[in-house]
């Protein structure tokens, strides 16, 4: 036991903490996503570190969303052992329900260092309209 | 009446940010980061693999040290989140700075250590020392 091992395990123990509390855990939301909307469309941002573009499928149905794949698990050498395991691997599917009509023929998504973003854009009927008021 | 209760401050002795060992700085773990990036080990016979989930970050963002039988990797995501006009519906991701240190229970060839980042995915090699390998005995009659 010297002053370096102290620090690691202090280091490992608020790790492990913070984990203890979920904190940097999406937990049952799998993948995190961000969605924000502008008047004019919903972008969605979702992090799948390790997976890849033919692994992700997204749909649109009326006003649902669903994003669903499989991240692959690490391709291991016959003589590799995991010692510690903490991402996530394997099937996902999550639905999101959109409060406004999207273009479907429009809707773009690009996948890169592992985050996928996908940009809806609003049908015209949906975008908030600004009425002049006139007076006399 | 006044208490004197001082709690209990890991960090009192060591020495002022960017002095000294990089491990005694006031880590960032315990102090800014609220995001814990799922981190994998796996042993083979020849090397230890390390993997991290870095979504969303450049090659340049992220910084790996090994020392002493310690590897740490730190750095911090920036986002368009508080800039960005809009309203979000959901902010799931996680933001900022983080740092991970994990011990390698075996000597590792230093020199030799590497790390590639692909798809969000920061994977590092360190290969062990010639002491540390698997060796098979022959056993002779």
């Amino acid at each position: 036991m010297n002053a370096y091992t102290t620090m690691q395990q202090m280091l490992e123990m608020a790790d492990d903490v913070r984990r203890a509390f979920g904190e940097g855990d999406p937990g049952g939301l799998y993948p995190p996503v961000d969605i924000r909307a502008t008047e004019a469309e919903v972008v969605l941002v979702a992090e799948l570190p390790g997976a890849s573009r033919d692994d992700l499928v997204i749909e649109v149905e009326g006003r649902h969303l669903t994003l669903r794949g499989e991240k692959p698990g690490p391709a291991e050498a016959a003589d590799a052992t995991p010692v510690h395991r903490e991402r996530r691997y394997g099937k996902f599917e999550r639905t999101f329900e959109l409060n406004f009509e999207v273009n479907r023929e429009a809707i773009a998504a690009d996948f890169r260092d592992g985050v996928l973003t996908v940009r809806l854009p609003k049908m015209e009927a949906a975008r908030p309209r600004r009425i002049e008021v006139t007076g006399g | 009446m006044k208490h004197h209760l001082t709690r209990w401050d890991p960090f009192a002795l060591t020495p002022r940010p960017g002095t000294g060992h990089p491990l005694f700085r006031p880590s960032d773990t315990l102090q800014t980061s609220t995001w814990v990036p799922p981190l994998d080990l796996t042993e083979r016979s020849d090397a230890f693999e390390v993997s991290v989930e870095l979504p969303g970050l450049a090659a340049d963002q992220i910084e790996v040290n090994y020392e002493r039988g310690t590897l740490v990797v730190r750095g911090e995501k920036r986002t368009d989140s508080a800039a960005s006009d809009g309203t979000w519906y959901r902010l799931e991701r996680s933001r900022g700075a983080f740092s991970r240190a994990v011990r390698i229970a075996a000597p590792v060839n230093a020199e030799q250590i590497s790390a590639s980042f692909r798809d969000g995915v920061l994977t590092i090699t360190l290969p062990k020392a010639a002491e540390a390998k698997r060796h098979q005995v022959q056993v002779t009659s």
